[in-house]
């Protein structure tokens, strides 16, 4: 219809002429968003400093999650659970070359794991305060084996994050006392089918443990933590083999039987069961955790642990952990017969 | 998600066509970071207000949010949230309490919705929806709050901030990221106002849709009444078939088209008729005369009083159609 085309072409260029400057376009360019380079060109400085007390920990220097240089003399912060399955670890400084690492202290309660490059003149973090921080606050960390910065608020109340339990990511089928656990179901990328495991595997024991009931099985498993290894003997088509499962938190599974997991770029397997945590909005991966939280002024305020959904990561806050780690290093220190510094 | 990826597919291709887009306002001399600062500090001034509006909303077996508009306890959120009107539904109150609440009109062409708290005590918190739907711009700082996953006391609500990374006619998408239990949560303007009802979401992360304040304002009254709209043609409010211009030196509106076989027709408006009010309101832009004809639905009657070419000054009624199918 003409007629109204015409009409419609005329509110449009009366818009235009009382209005300001608008012009017509489809979106936004990414640069421009949030996390878009044109916004982040403010958190230059920060992202300059942030490298320089950064540096990756993995096998490989492709496949590495983030830590943070806690000292000069070579101390090194980073989360210990999903670490454990791309161990042993090196550290790859920021010049690309990569330097063994000891193991000093590894913390279950924290999920942190203190480690230690034969080092000088490091450059260490600036440590902040993380009580003042409100919802709103905007924080950074960096992303991607270190090349990015991200950009995000402090997103909820600062609260401690029950223990949900380690699980398997499986559904049984009904006890049979003759046979062992039967696999009925297994949700989609859980400990279970990474393993390896399928639906109508027979389980015979854990850890060497014969299970025939559904409850001792769920029960040996509850009693282990996220991150934990255990073996599987199971049966298939008659013929018994042996796996390795990596178990993971309750929610993290959960989140896969309800269909809720397809737009949240990979969680962490541990998801919970940490003493306090802060919580923010940064678009960060799996492999982000174990670096540093910062505030805009460069100071670290806390340590990602968590990436937990879509909208979700943990940091522990500098509070809860800092003064463990003086204690962890100083120690190592005069164990090794060093001066404390 | 095809369901999903069809209904953002389409919203794409409207906001092509559509999205009237302001260069993002820049600051005077402040740096960058000076400008993030002050992000940072107004939407920390609207958190607490905001939250203490923002509600959870149970029904049909899930979990999705809501947020007060009126002391009254109007609430608007999401039609797939309530899926019919006149239901029960269950609400958390920011402080924890339950309460139970029926649901209004739903708008399924948008995704638009409305729900009626008891009768409050004193009045309920909220906050105001922001009317002018054209001011928003590309780029622009905005913020998403909701309850993700459903009540968590210890969490509180979960916010994010973000900017708006695309406008179209019914729905505005941002960077704000969203999830399950988001949905019928809000996006606000920096003042802390409505600017935006959580919709859905598709798999990138700056793929966050809401449905913008036009299709609420647009029928308004029909959703508090409870009326369920499922078509474009029903939701797209009142059509009378003429454009106006505003006169260089001020001064009254000015018919500048009329369309054939439209309202305006019939009722016997002329070409440089001048519009002297509407229901006994001036209005001076055509954007304003625009909006006041599509606040109202398809079928309501407005009076207008023109001044003809000749002069003379004439009261007329006229009947609201329907716009036509293009």
């Amino acid at each position: 219809m003409r007629t109204m085309r015409h009409v419609v072409t005329l509110i449009i260029a009366s818009t235009l002429v009382s209005g300001s400057t608008a012009i017509a376009q489809g979106s936004l360019p990414d640069e421009q968003r949030t996390n878009g380079a044109e916004t982040l060109k403010a958190l230059a400085g920060l992202q300059e400093n942030a490298s320089a007390v950064s540096v990756q920990v993995g096998r490989q220097k492709d496949r590495t999650m983030m830590g943070v240089v806690l000292s000069t003399d070579g101390y090194i912060l980073t989360q210990a659970s999903d670490l454990e399955a791309i161990s042993p670890v090196k550290v790859f400084l920021n010049s690309g070359e990569a330097v063994v690492v000891r193991e000093v202290k590894r913390d279950d309660d924290l999920n942190l794991l203190l480690l230690k490059v034969e080092r000088t003149g490091m450059q260490a973090v600036a440590w902040g305060e993380s009580l003042s921080l409100r919802a709103g606050q905007w924080l950074a960390s960096l992303s991607n084996q270190g090349k990015d910065i991200r950009l995000g608020v402090v997103s909820a109340h600062r609260r401690p994050i029950p223990n949900s339990g380690a699980v398997l990511g499986v559904r049984f089928g009904v006890d049979d006392d003759d046979l062992g656990v039967v696999v009925e179901e297994l949700a989609t990328d859980s400990p279970a089918e990474k393993a390896g495991l399928l639906a109508e595997d027979v389980i015979l024991a854990v850890n060497s443990q014969s299970v025939t009931k559904n409850e001792n099985l769920a029960r040996i498993i509850a009693a282990h933590r996220p991150g934990d290894v255990v073996k599987i003997r199971y049966v298939r088509k008659g013929s018994e083999s042996e796996c390795e499962v990596r178990l993971a938190s309750k929610r993290h599974v959960q989140m896969n039987w309800d269909g809720e997991d397809f737009a949240n770029h990979g969680t962490s397997l541990r998801t919970d069961n940490f003493p306090q945590v802060l919580q923010h909005d940064m678009p960060l991966n799996p492999t982000d955790m174990g670096g540093a939280v910062f505030d805009l002024q460069g100071r670290t305020v806390g340590i990602n642990i968590a990436r937990v959904d879509r909208v979700t990561n943990y940091a522990l806050p500098v509070e809860s952990f800092l003064p463990q780690l003086l204690t962890w290093m100083n120690d190592d220190r005069e164990h090794r017969g060093q001066k404390p510094k | 998600m095809a369901l999903k990826g069809s209904i953002l597919s389409t919203v794409a291709a409207l906001s092509a066509l559509l999205a009237t887009v302001a260069a993002p306002s820049r600051g005077t001399a402040s740096s960058p970071l000076d400008d993030l600062l002050h992000v940072q500090s107004r939407v920390q001034e609207s958190y607490e207000r905001v939250s203490q509006a923002l509600i959870v909303i149970e029904c049909h077996g899930g979990t999705a949010s809501g947020v007060i508009v009126s002391p009254t306890g109007l609430v608007l959120t999401a039609a797939h949230v309530v899926e019919e009107a006149k239901q029960k539904v269950k609400v958390i109150l920011h402080d924890g309490k339950t309460v139970e609440a029926t649901s209004l009109g739903v708008d399924t062409s948008t995704d638009a919705a409305m729900v009626q708290l008891p009768a409050p005590a004193r009045a309920w918190p909220y906050i105001s929806i922001s009317r002018e739907v054209r001011d928003l711009a590309l780029g622009q700082w905005c913020f998403a709050m909701g309850h993700p996953g459903g009540w968590d006391a210890a969490r509180g609500p979960v916010l994010r901030t973000g900017r708006l990374v695309k406008i179209a006619p019914n729905m505005l998408q941002s960077d704000c990221v969203l999830m399950g239990g988001d949905s019928g949560g809000v996006l606000c303007n920096l003042d802390g106002e409505v600017i935006g009802i959580n919709s859905q979401i598709w798999k990138g992360r700056d793929q966050n849709l809401h449905v913008s304040m036009a299709p609420f304002l647009r029928s308004w009254e029909a959703l508090k009444k409870g009326e369920t709209i499922t078509t474009w043609a029903q939701g797209s409010g009142g059509w009378i078939g003429l454009s106006t211009q505003a006169p260089a030196n001020g001064g009254a509106l000015l018919i500048q088209a009329i369309a054939p076989e439209s309202p305006a027709q019939k009722a016997g408006l002329k070409e440089g008729d001048a519009i002297l009010s509407v229901n006994n309101q001036k209005l001076t832009t055509p954007a304003d005369f625009s909006e006041v004809i599509r606040n109202r639905r398809a079928g309501e009657l407005v009076t207008l009083k023109v001044k003809t070419t000749s002069g003379g000054e004439r009261i007329l009624e006229v009947k609201l159609g329907q716009r036509p199918q293009e």
